[in-house]
């Protein structure tokens, strides 16, 4: 079997491994919503369950991929690990204790780029550096270099209106990985993009993140998506979350050998990556079939 | 490169859609339209004025208001009106448009002191402010402060709901990775919520160098020792009234150097805006 399913917050890619990096315990994350009268009159305030009941772990070094439709809290998980957002109940525990704002080894990437306009690319991708407290010059290195990395030579001086859409998430995965944070907080990143520059982001990133960046570790990435093709064509395991409210169905190591970057358009034909993903789908569309028959009328 | 796929190819759009320029569409037709819109509207003034078919002291005639502007312009009276009221609008300017600016950029980042002094804003804002021009002389006298206090008054509230606007409507992604990458406070301020709102406050600046010069003319007109709007005043009560009109070209003058101003400088300031 290509895929085997992880029984228990005990399975993970390398069962050897020490403690978790990451660890939600029993979390569960409540949103009190303003709302317009209901039909009992009450009005007020909604009550809207993001997540319920969330058990995972995660350990250091590993590609975990959140899927799921809308309204399923993937991003809320990632916000929980980046300390923008604490738990209605439960535990989060990151590295040892609760994420704080601002944890300076995590790199944040948002579908849109999220790039300071008023910023050339280059002083777009100091802009960590700076909270980081390097020097002008080692800034500009570094940024020069990142740049290079992510395949933008010579656009250092251009601005966000100046770059195509691709290019921004270019800089911004540059931003990102700057300041070499050993998290990488992913919120569906190429989801703006079109499939051939999507495809190619994918792989220029999975490259990045294969060859360790030039250090010594595989970063840990957190990938939310909701797109399934992407989360396993990406990650070592995909977590696929059902919503409302927000919990998670199905946690699955993916077996696809490693490196994929160089054969990402090949690896999508093959027949083990259709089995992979046909049965996660299944899963997915299964249970929101289910649900929606076991739904009592509003 | 992935870049060559994002732009379609000009050649892909259908013929019809970029077919030449109709000759009404190019350039120099609008250009010579407007000029010639102008000849006509000034030869038809003359005409009228010539032929009695309006009374040329009420509405004096073309080649009146250039006798004029060549007499009363490099007057020494013509000199120090324009002092005077340059002195005060760029006074006004100043102080109006940095208080309101402050006050808007302290509203928006202090949610407790928006909601104190917020509901005031726009009552004391729809007071129509040269009704109260008498009652700043009556206060400061026929000097520049009477002046400057009514234009400040103008400006001042314009500003500050527009400074206090463009710091509130920072987006929402910008501010959430700004906190993921660790700026806090006065760095925040400084490098993501002052610069989003540079654009804003820009077009707002440059709305009310207009409201100033407004608010000064306006003061001048109800009571004053000197400046452009006592000179209107005076020519129109003695029937001067090639003078008078040769006083609003001057005044429309410096709007638009001003104006020409403020774009140069823009473009300076805001060269991320063009693509």
């Amino acid at each position: 079997m290509a895929t085997r399913t992880e029984n228990g917050p005990a399975a993970t890619a390398e069962p050897s491994a020490p403690s978790p990096l990451i660890s939600f315990k029993d979390v569960h994350q409540v949103f009190r919503l303003q709302s317009a009268k209901d039909e009992n009159g009450a009005g007020g305030t909604r009550d809207l369950v993001a997540l319920q009941g969330i058990d995972v772990e995660i350990h250091s070094g590993q590609f975990v991929a959140l899927v799921g439709a809308s309204g399923c809290g993937k991003t809320t998980m990632l916000n929980m690990l980046a300390g923008l957002v604490h738990p209605t109940s439960g535990e989060v525990v990151l590295d040892g204790t609760a994420p704080e704002l601002p944890n300076m080894d995590i790199g944040y990437m948002f579908a849109r780029d999220a790039l300071l306009p008023w910023r050339t690319a280059r002083k777009n991708v100091e802009l960590p550096l700076e909270t980081r407290g390097w020097n002008r010059r080692e800034r500009q290195d570094r940024a020069r270099e990142m740049l290079e990395l992510v395949g933008l030579k010579g656009r250092e001086s251009q601005y966000r209106l100046q770059l195509s859409q691709g290019m921004r998430q270019r800089v911004a995965l540059a931003r990102t990985l700057a300041a070499d944070p050993s998290l990488l907080l992913m919120d569906e990143p190429f989801a703006a993009l079109d499939a051939r520059t999507k495809l190619t982001l994918q792989a220029e990133f999975l490259r990045i993140w294969e060859q360790h960046q030039g250090g010594d570790r595989r970063k840990t990435v957190v990938f939310v998506t909701h797109d399934l093709q992407e989360a396993v064509l990406l990650a070592d395991r995909v977590i696929v979350m059902l919503p409302h409210p927000g919990r998670i169905a199905e946690d699955r190591v993916i077996d696809l050998p490693r490196p994929r970057a160089e054969d990402l358009g090949e690896i999508q034909f093959t027949d083990e990556f259709q089995r992979i993903t046909h049965d996660l789908f299944e899963r997915l569309e299964g249970a929101i079939g289910s649900r929606a028959e076991g739904r009592a009328p509003r | 490169m992935t870049i060559s796929t994002m732009r379609p190819a000009p050649a892909a759009t259908p013929a019809g859609n970029i077919a030449r320029p109709r000759a009404w569409q190019s350039r120099t037709f609008i250009n010579a339209a407007r000029v010639l819109i102008c000849v006509a509207f000034l030869a038809l003034w003359e005409i009228a004025s010539r032929q009695g078919w309006v009374e040329e002291t009420l509405f004096g005639r073309p080649s009146g208001v250039w006798t004029s502007m060549l007499e009363y312009l490099p007057s020494e009276r013509s000199l120090e009106s324009l002092r005077a009221t340059g002195a005060a609008v760029g006074v006004s300017f100043v102080i109006g448009s940095i208080s309101g600016t402050l006050a808007g950029l302290i509203l928006g980042l202090s949610p407790t002191l928006n909601s104190i002094f917020g509901p005031f804003l726009a009552p004391i804002n729809s007071v129509p402010r040269i009704a109260l021009a008498p009652l700043f002389i009556a206060w400061f006298g026929l000097t520049m402060t009477a002046k400057v206090v009514l234009a400040v008054s103008i400006v001042f509230f314009i500003l500050t709901e527009n400074a206090r606007s463009a710091v509130r409507s920072v987006d929402a992604d910008l501010m959430t990775m700004a906190r993921v990458v660790g700026l806090k406070r006065a760095s925040l301020l400084l490098k993501v919520v002052l610069p989003s709102a540079v654009p804003t406050m820009f077009a707002g600046l440059r709305l009310t160098f207009v409201y100033a010069l407004l608010g000064v003319v306006a003061s001048e007109m109800v009571a004053a020792t000197g400046g452009l709007g006592q000179d209107i005043v005076l020519y129109s009560s003695s029937y001067q009234i090639n003078t008078v009109f040769a006083i609003l070209v001057e005044l429309m003058a410096v709007a638009i150097v001003m104006n020409w101003l403020f774009n140069a400088a823009e473009r300076r300031l805001l060269v991320w805006q063009v693509s």
